[in-house]
């Protein structure tokens, strides 16, 4: 009630407007307005599945948790481009949320131990001043209880920025020794779910996976905001 | 940001308040609507508004934020306006007066002008009474004894004080202390020349009852310890202000001074002029432009904190900002920005991106009802204008440069399209924007606008940013090694000189310059409904095509309605002789119903006033008058012909007449030779007769003996014009007046221009017995430092049966000359 009242107040200074359409938001939706919502591109179980095998034929991540597409005209990658850019630190937490709204079931089915959200370089992170992906875990943990830990892994050498550059191969090349387990411990034997804002080839979250599981991991799964999927991802990728 | 449209306005309710409550305040400064009744209101409506916002019903609430926003204005207006004291000492206007006061403020502190603001305890002055007793009235003086309970804030100013006055003013002058002085008491008058400054509505704005004018040779004693927070804070500036000084050169340190520490006291006003005359003058008003800069400044240095604590970052950036508003002491510019940017912070922190407008307007809002008199502040004014300006230019440029690009884009013209070019572009747009929304600010308060300002802002912005940065960097630097700070302050340096000679040197090329002296409230009011009506048209219209139709046709109207709006203040048919105010010295122009100009005299021409460019020629335009057929000086005194210098540069007077000047004094050989220089001029003698349409003047007291006082060969003109005579003496004094009588037969003058504003060296009871005048014309500065008019001559004049008018008083006289009879035309 208190943080209800606290928005509504907060809406009579300055109203809430959808980041993608620019409508004014209710007093019960955040950041997003339900139609853009519904418009979104969502994956089902089977898309998921093939875009997972898609990105990592090896195997190195069993599944990939992201509830749709990463399209042009999504909603969702607005948020996530005002999440990173537009220091809209904010919205993280509720796309997290969304993230396991959406997925919660197979999540759960999962039986993950350990959320892991993808490190930022000491450098992008003072940039930033925040890490868009541990907001994002931060927002899964809280909706599925599964427990958190930002000690386990370390960027180790800094990435220029790939939003969309290089193939697929490049990328991963790129990314080979990014990081490095510091806690063993806390990795060893365990279900681990590593989170991103965005998976697009892959590559991150594969040099992430490849480092807990020679330290002993037991499973690695992913999830993100959005995924580049099968289909879009061909066409982007493979000329 | 999307960009939004009308409806959408309407779901902003700070958008709807701001406005009603500017209206609301500007409504109820006259009192309309007790506080009574507009407090129980806003209270009301903002309670409704809360109500049905958390019930999440939006349909009523732009009516009651409307309501809300007029109403907490009028009560936050009306309770400022009762605890302001506008006549402390009651119907009494002017008296010399002893005063004790608690100092508050260091407004200036230069080898010019001491200026500060006190709160008065006791105040000790003359007054009369009028005893009737029978048939005989008796004036009676006497000396009243005024204690205040509730102390009324006065200005108190001291014109060239001396060196020994200066330096311990400097060091002793604290707020909190106490003063006691002498000085002339003076209610300030609203204008003092017509389309002059309201110098009182800016004083009341301010909350200031009246102005003390010191008298330089006033005895003084301060005491008492000074205010703890205000003095240390005061000590500070100080310390920084002495600290730029030492480090930059005399040109640099009076600008970085302005940017730094918003003290724009020690800039020269020539250079001060040219900041003005070239539309950046906002660069020295340490506005958003500054705040901006510091606002960059924190975001760099508390970077480092955000991963740890945005809250705590967020606070350290708004601290920062804070202490800033104190070090330039709570200018209403910089409170506007610091709040804007504090307002957009803790948006921004709260999650949500909000628009330009409503941060503009929640800014507004909060502003406005600490202190609704800064609405009526010009700062306060050209600031907002500015601001909005700004933001039209950010909605129309990506539309602009759209149409730029898919025209020449085409047409492979590199530089047209690319990336410098339209930075350039996007200056001259913002620019012109914030130009044509302050322009009825720009012409009521300067008097002009002007295109200069585009390239004066290009080369200018840039270059002053760098000099805050760097001036702020040279100051830390000059605690580690003096070495590196006085390399850093040459560069500073070099940037000013860069500032300064481009400016000086666009300013004299006067290209895409607008004088206008003549416009009305009306006239901004319509202005303003123009360009609103043209926007939402603007907005409607669907080619590019009609929207510059409609701009254009805008710029016609406004055109047309400035033209069709003028109002003379001198009616063409008339005669008139007009005393200008040009504070301690002389001026007078004579208009006949024939068209035909003559000015006799032109004011001061001190080391930091020109009358003639500050006053006279503002007046002319004013008055519609483009040309002086004859101008007269009297002798060459600097406050009697120092103001033709400028005239005469300008091109402004057909024929100087000049007194011989005395070859054995330097300076008047001098004078004469810099006044002849520009232009046609004839040296006068006693017995010159002078005559066209109407109108004559005949030179008396002209002897070519050399060696006497220049106040004893001051020129005597007398002046037939309109079937009325008038004898202008100059600084004629005792000895001049016997030699004149000698000579002169036939002295008698309806008016009488009282010799050497009031001086007892003249006016002598002979004199006046001869010229036997109905009215006399003194001009003399308020409150000046010889205690001009002495009360000696007022006093012969009231013997004499002589009405006075005087400038000290009254500001500027216009009497006009009917055939048969005078009449002072009441033009305020």
């Amino acid at each position: 009630m208190g943080s209800e009242l606290l928005r509504s107040l907060g809406d009579l200074i300055s109203p809430r407007l959808c980041i993608h359409c620019g409508q004014f938001l209710s007093k019960d939706t955040l950041f997003l307005c339900s139609e853009c919502l519904q418009n979104e591109p969502y994956l089902t179980e089977e898309d998921l599945a093939a875009t997972s095998s898609d990105h990592f034929p090896d195997g190195s991540v069993k599944k990939i948790f992201s509830p749709a597409d990463f399209t042009h005209d999504s909603s969702l990658r607005n948020a996530v481009l005002t999440l990173k850019y537009k220091d809209g630190f904010r919205i993280g937490k509720y796309l997290g949320q969304l993230i396991a709204q959406k997925l919660r079931d197979s999540i759960i089915q999962a039986k993950i131990d350990l959320i892991v959200p993808v490190p930022l370089h000491r450098s992008r992170l003072i940039e930033r001043g925040y890490n868009q992906a541990e907001l994002i875990a931060y927002g899964l943990s809280s909706e599925t209880g599964i427990d958190i830990s930002t000690k386990v892994i370390k960027r180790v050498h800094f990435a220029h920025r790939q939003v969309a550059s290089g193939s697929r191969d490049e990328r991963f090349k790129n990314m080979q020794g990014a990081f490095k387990v510091v806690d063993t411990a806390l990795a060893a034997e365990r279900k681990i779910l590593l989170v991103d804002d965005v998976i697009t080839t892959g590559a991150t979250i594969r040099a992430a996976a490849n480092s807990l599981r020679a330290e002993g991991a037991a499973e690695v799964y992913a999830a993100s905001v959005l995924v580049v999927c099968s289909h879009s991802f061909r066409g982007a990728y493979t000329q | 940001m999307k960009h939004l449209r009308f409806n959408d306005l309407l779901r902003f309710p700070a958008l709807i308040a701001a406005p009603g409550l500017m209206v609301g305040i500007l409504v109820n400064d006259y009192g309309y609507f007790p506080l009574w009744f507009s407090l129980p209101v806003s209270v009301t409506a903002l309670l409704l508004i809360l109500i049905f916002k958390l019930k999440d019903q939006n349909r009523l609430i732009p009516l009651l934020a409307l309501l809300f926003g007029f109403a907490s204005g009028a009560a936050t207006i009306s309770v400022s306006n009762a605890s302001f004291q506008s006549n402390p000492l009651g119907k009494l206007k002017q008296s010399d007066a002893d005063i004790t006061a608690k100092i508050s403020e260091i407004r200036v502190m230069t080898y010019e002008k001491i200026s500060f603001t006190g709160e008065v305890s006791l105040i000790r002055y003359d007054s009369t009474a009028v005893d009737t007793m029978g048939k005989k009235r008796t004036k009676r003086h006497f000396t009243v004894t005024k204690k205040f309970t509730e102390p009324p804030t006065l200005l108190f100013q001291i014109k060239n004080p001396d060196t020994a006055l200066y330096k311990s003013f400097k060091q002793q002058l604290l707020p909190g202390r106490e003063i006691s002085l002498q000085g002339r008491y003076a209610n300030p008058l609203n204008r003092r020349n017509p389309g002059g400054f309201d110098y009182a509505e800016y004083l009341k704005r301010e909350r200031i009852s009246a102005i003390v004018y010191v008298y330089p040779d006033s005895t003084y004693n301060i005491s008492g310890q000074p205010d703890l927070i205000a003095g240390s804070i005061y000590s500070f500036r100080q310390s920084i202000g002495d600290k730029i000084d030492q480090l930059h050169d005399k040109y640099t340190a009076p600008i970085l001074k302005g940017l730094i520490i918003a003290d724009r006291s020690t800039i020269d006003p020539e250079i001060m002029q040219n900041y003005i005359d070239t539309g950046i003058a906002h660069i020295l008003a340490v506005s958003g432009f500054n705040v901006a800069v510091i606002y960059l400044i924190t975001l760099l240095l508390f970077q480092r904190l955000k991963p740890y604590s945005r809250g705590a970052e967020l606070f350290a950036r708004i601290l920062i900002l804070f202490l800033f508003l104190i070090l330039t002491q709570f200018q209403v510019t910089v409170v506007r920005a610091v709040v804007m940017f504090s307002v957009y912070s803790l948006l921004k922190y709260s999650g949500r991106e909000t628009t330009g407008w409503n941060t503009l307007s929640i800014t507004i809002i909060l502003i406005l009802l600490v202190n609704p008199q800064d609405l009526f502040s010009t700062s306060f004014q050209l600031s907002v204008a500015a601001v909005v300006g700004l933001f039209l230019a950010e909605n129309i440029k990506s539309e602009v440069f759209r149409v730029w690009r898919g025209y020449f884009g085409e047409k492979s013209k590199k530089l047209l399209v690319s990336k410098p070019f339209f930075w350039v572009a996007e200056m001259v747009l913002v620019t012109l924007f914030v130009q044509l929304i302050m322009l009825p600010f720009l012409v009521v308060y300067f008097g002009r606008v002007t295109l200069l300002s585009i390239p004066a802002n290009i080369i200018a912005v840039p270059l002053s940013s760098f000099m805050l940065v760097n001036g702020i960097l040279t100051l830390f630097l000059s605690l580690i090694s003096n070495f590196l700070a006085s390399l850093s302050a040459a560069v500073s340096g070099l940037a000013n000189s860069i500032i300064d000679y481009t400016i000086g040197f666009l300013r004299h090329t006067n290209w895409g310059t607008i004088e206008i002296y003549d416009s009305t409230a009306f006239e901004a009011f319509a202005f303003y409904a123009l360009i609103a009506l043209s926007l939402i048209l603007i907005s409607a219209a669907n080619s590019f095509k009609k929207k510059s139709l409609i701009v254009l046709a805008t710029a016609v109207c406004i055109l047309l309605s400035h033209i069709m709006l003028q109002t003379p203040l001198l009616k063409p048919e008339e005669n008139y002789i007009i005393t200008v105010d040009v504070d301690q010295g002389d001026c007078y122009i004579l208009k006949t119903a024939s068209g035909e100009v003559w000015l006799i005299d032109a004011g001061v021409l001190g080391p930091t006033f020109d009358t003639g460019e500050a006053i006279i020629i503002p007046l002319l335009k004013r008055f519609g008058i483009e040309k002086i057929q004859h101008a007269f000086v009297s002798h060459y005194d600097l406050d009697h012909a120092g103001g033709m210098i400028s005239l005469m540069k300008k091109g402004l007077i057909k024929q100087l007449n000049l007194p011989p000047p005395d070859p054995a004094d330097t300076k008047e050989v001098a004078l004469f030779s810099i006044l002849a220089k520009y232009g046609k001029h004839k040296i006068y003698k006693t017995g010159d007769l002078f005559s066209a349409n109407g109108l004559s003047l005949k030179v008396f007291n002209q002897t070519p003996e050399t060696g006497a006082k220049s106040n004893s060969r001051s020129g005597v003109f007398m002046v037939n014009f309109a079937t009325h005579s008038v004898l202008f003496t100059g600084d004629l004094d005792r000895k001049g007046e016997k030699a004149l009588m000698e000579t002169e037969s036939n002295l008698r003058s309806e008016i009488l221009k009282v010799s050497h504003h009031g001086s007892s060296t003249g006016t002598s009871r002979a004199l006046l017995e001869e010229v036997k005048p109905a009215f006399a014309l003194i001009s003399a500065g308020v409150g000046n430092r010889y205690r001009h008019p002495s009360q000696k001559v007022l006093q012969r004049l009231e013997e004499a049966n002589t009405e006075t008018f005087r400038t000290d008083l009254e500001g500027c006289i216009i009497l006009q000359l009917d055939e048969g009879s005078i009449k002072k035309v009441n033009w305020r």
